[in-house]
Formats: C-alpha cells, sequence, structure tokens
C-alpha cells in the first residue's frame, strides 16, 4: 500500500474512533443519569417494587403516563433501555461513518452484525423465558 | 428496601473492582453473587450481569479508543462472529433450566481461577524484539485490512502488527459470544486468547480491542434477556451502576497494587463461588447435598 493510502487509512481511522466515543460517552452518562433519577424517586416515594413478571409496560402509552407521573419504574426503564441501546446505536452509527468514509466493505460487516442484532429483538420476542 | 439496594450497590462494586483489578469483567462474580447471596433464579442474575457487562464495557472501551489502541477495524469484524454466538447463548440460555445453567457457570469459574493465574512471559519478548511487526497478515486478513499499529508506552515504541489465522480466530471468538449469551459474562478472557495467541495481535491492543467488542456483544444478548421478559430493572439499575463504578476505581489503582496478592485472592474467591455454584446447581437439578465449604 501506498504511504498516501496509508495516511488516510489512519485519518480515517481517527474520524470513526472519535464518532465512536462521542456515542459511548452519550449513552453513559444518559444511563447513569436515569438509573439516578429512578433510584432517588424511589427511595423518596417509597413505590412498592413489582414482581419481575409485572414489571414491563404493555404499551408507550402505558409507559408515557408513569414516566409523567414521574415513577421510578418508567426511570429505571428507560436507563437500561437506553444502555441496551448504546452498543446498537454505535454499531448503525459506524455503517454511517465507514460509508461516509468510502469503506464499503466495512459498511458490509457492520451492516451484517446490525442485522444479528435485529435477528435477536426477533428471538427475543418470540421465546419467552423460562425461569427456574 | 434502601438496605438491599445498598448492598447491592456494593456487591456490585467489588465485583467491578476485583474484575478491573484481574482484568476480567465482573460478570464472573456478578452472577455467583446474586443467586448465592440475594437467591435470585439464576436466569435473573444472568440477565443483570449481561446488562451491568454493557455498562463496564462502555465505560472502559470509552478509554482504551481516546487511547488509540482499539484496532476499530478488528473489533468490527470479529464482532460478526461474536454477535452471532451471543444470539445463539442469549437462545438456549433462555430456554434451558437453571441448575443447568449452574453447573455450567460453576465449571466455567473454576477454569477461569486458573487461567487468570498464569502470567504471560512471552509477551515482553515478542514487543521487545519486534516480533509482531515480522508477522504477515493471511490473505482474509489482508483483505479485510485487520492490521494496526499502536504506541506502548512501556517501550516507547509504535508496535505495528497484522493478524493472522482470521477464520480460527473468529471461530473461538464466537464461544466467547456464546459465553456472554448463555451465562451473563463479557468473554473478554476468550476474545483476548483468540486476539493474542492465536491472531498474532499484541496483547495491549486486544485488550482494547475486546473492551470495544464486548458491549455489542453483550446488547445482543441484553436485547433477547428483555424482550424475553428475564430484565428486573430494579435489580439491574444499582448492580449496573455499582460494577461502572468499581470498574472505574479499579483501573486508576490497577498499576499501584501487588498482582501476586490480587491474584491469589481472586483464586481464592473463585474456587469458593464456583463451589458453591456446583452445590447449588446440583441440589436444584439432582436434590443432591454436598457439604458446604464455610
Amino acid at each position: 500500500m501506498s504511504n498516501k493510502g496509508q495516511e488516510s487509512l489512519k485519518s480515517e481511522t481517527q474520524f470513526i474512533n472519535r464518532v465512536v466515543a462521542i456515542i459511548l460517552a452519550t449513552g453513559m452518562f444518559s444511563t447513569v443519569g436515569f438509573y439516578l433519577v429512578g433510584l432517588i424517586l424511589l427511595f423518596v416515594k417509597g413505590r412498592p417494587i413489582p414482581s419481575l413478571a409485572n414489571q414491563y409496560f404493555h404499551s408507550f402509552g402505558e409507559f408515557f403516563s408513569y414516566l409523567i407521573a414521574l415513577h421510578p419504574r418508567a426511570f429505571l426503564y428507560l436507563g437500561t433501555v437506553s444502555l441496551i441501546l448504546t452498543p446498537v446505536g454505535r454499531v448503525f452509527i459506524s455503517i454511517i461513518a465507514f460509508w461516509k468514509e468510502k469503506d464499503f466493505k466495512y459498511v458490509g460487516v457492520t451492516l451484517i452484525v446490525f442485522l444479528v442484532i435485529v435477528a435477536s429483538v426477533i428471538i427475543g420476542s418470540v421465546f419467552k423465558i423460562n425461569v427456574g | 428496601m434502601f438496605t438491599t439496594f445498598l448492598f447491592l450497590f456494593l456487591v456490585a462494586i467489588f465485583a467491578g473492582f476485583f474484575g478491573a483489578l484481574v482484568g476480567i469483567g465482573g460478570g464472573i462474580i456478578i452472577v455467583p453473587a446474586l443467586t448465592l447471596l440475594f437467591h435470585l433464579p439464576i436466569h435473573t442474575a444472568i440477565a443483570a450481569s449481561i446488562v451491568s457487562v454493557i455498562a463496564t464495557s462502555i465505560a472502559g472501551a470509552l478509554s482504551y479508543v481516546d487511547q488509540q489502541i482499539t484496532n476499530v477495524r478488528l473489533g468490527m469484524f470479529l464482532e460478526i462472529s461474536t454477535t452471532a454466538g451471543a444470539l445463539i447463548g442469549a437462545f438456549i440460555g433462555v430456554l434451558m433450566h437453571g441448575w443447568t445453567l449452574s453447573l455450567i457457570f460453576g465449571a466455567l469459574i473454576f477454569y477461569m481461577a486458573i487461567v487468570s493465574f498464569r502470567t504471560r512471559e512471552t509477551e515482553d519478548r515478542l514487543i521487545e524484539s519486534g516480533g509482531y511487526s515480522a508477522i504477515g497478515g493471511d490473505k482474509l486478513s489482508r483483505t479485510m485490512m485487520l492490521e494496526g499499529s499502536y504506541h506502548d508506552e512501556a517501550v516507547d515504541k509504535e508496535i505495528e502488527y497484522h493478524a493472522t489465522k482470521t477464520i480460527e480466530g473468529s471461530l473461538v471468538s464466537s464461544l466467547a459470544g456464546v459465553g456472554s449469551g448463555l451465562l451473563g459474562i463479557g468473554g473478554g478472557v476468550i476474545k483476548v486468547a483468540a486476539m493474542n495467541s492465536m491472531m498474532h495481535i499484541p496483547m495491549k491492543a486486544a485488550v482494547g480491542t475486546s473492551k470495544f467488542m464486548i458491549g455489542v456483544t453483550a446488547a445482543t444478548s441484553a436485547v433477547v434477556y428483555f424482550l424475553a421478559g428475564g430484565i428486573d430493572v430494579y435489580i439491574v439499575a444499582p448492580v449496573a451502576l455499582g460494577t461502572m463504578l468499581g470498574a472505574t476505581m479499579g483501573s486508576v489503582v490497577m498499576n499501584k497494587l501487588h498482582s501476586r496478592v490480587i491474584k491469589t485472592v481472586f483464586f481464592l474467591i473463585m474456587i469458593y463461588l464456583g463451589y458453591e455454584m456446583i452445590a447449588n446447581g446440583l441440589i436444584n437439578g439432582f436434590n443432591l447435598r454436598i457439604p458446604g465449604l464455610l
């Protein structure tokens, strides 16, 4: 590979690293924020803790009504979702970053990873956990 | 209620702290701690652990990406294998009986205790002699541009490397994914071994890249556990916050402590937890009681 090619590979790598770092930092701070708010609300309001089976929200409407009422569960939920979505967001942004750098081989690689995550959404929705 | 949360938080800090000191994630301590101390079903413990693995990996990956040690391209490439493994592992884990998971986990802890006790001397020799840059990449590695370099502060040198045995490395990495999905661990040790001993990636670059990958791998498993109804947010919140804090503290003091003492303490804790997990699995699976250690 020519010197020029290696230079562009290096600046490309730095650009992607930069974007990835921003995503991770945003995800981490929002997660910590949601969790802290949720736990503080829990201790201040002293709401009873539901069993695992009754913790899940059944619709967005139900979730929003809990969120507006400042129910701790809505914030703990939000923290967990933002935590799980941070790496997913990182993968998604990387697809765009590789695309902008015209590195189509890695657009393909990242797309495959993204598709595996989509498959995990399907598997998780179809099968229910066998606790015990 | 407050004391339970505080206790969960403290145990998680301990797990994250110790995990960072010996260079593994906290998952291997979190799962037995939640099942043995808090008597949670192992599925709930695994689900909580996998989410806290994401939390620590984000905090860890952040510092590594900043240091430019992480090979993002290599990480992305191996993530195909690790996420596929995670999906399969989580799928099996969700459907498997709790006692089977306890037994597998106990065996894994014993294995990890022994692995983490070994030291690495060949690494320093390879770095000093420039052995890493001498190894050329294989065909797949060249096609996928799986090469890189980083500045090694210990020897003040730019270390260049090319990945080799790419297919073998990918296959072993997928096992790390299965471990993540099935048992709620990060699987970093397996990934680092695949990259370092098999693909000839220098240790530091392998560790940085592994931390980068753990988040996406764990997220794939976490999505399955979350949608399958296995994540208890009241447990996950204090545990994730605790491991994140503990891991950050651990990485700060890591270089100031004597690793021999840490490794010995860690070894003893792991042996104890491994024994108890197996005892737990035997009681629940076969109603067989073995004598307690303490």
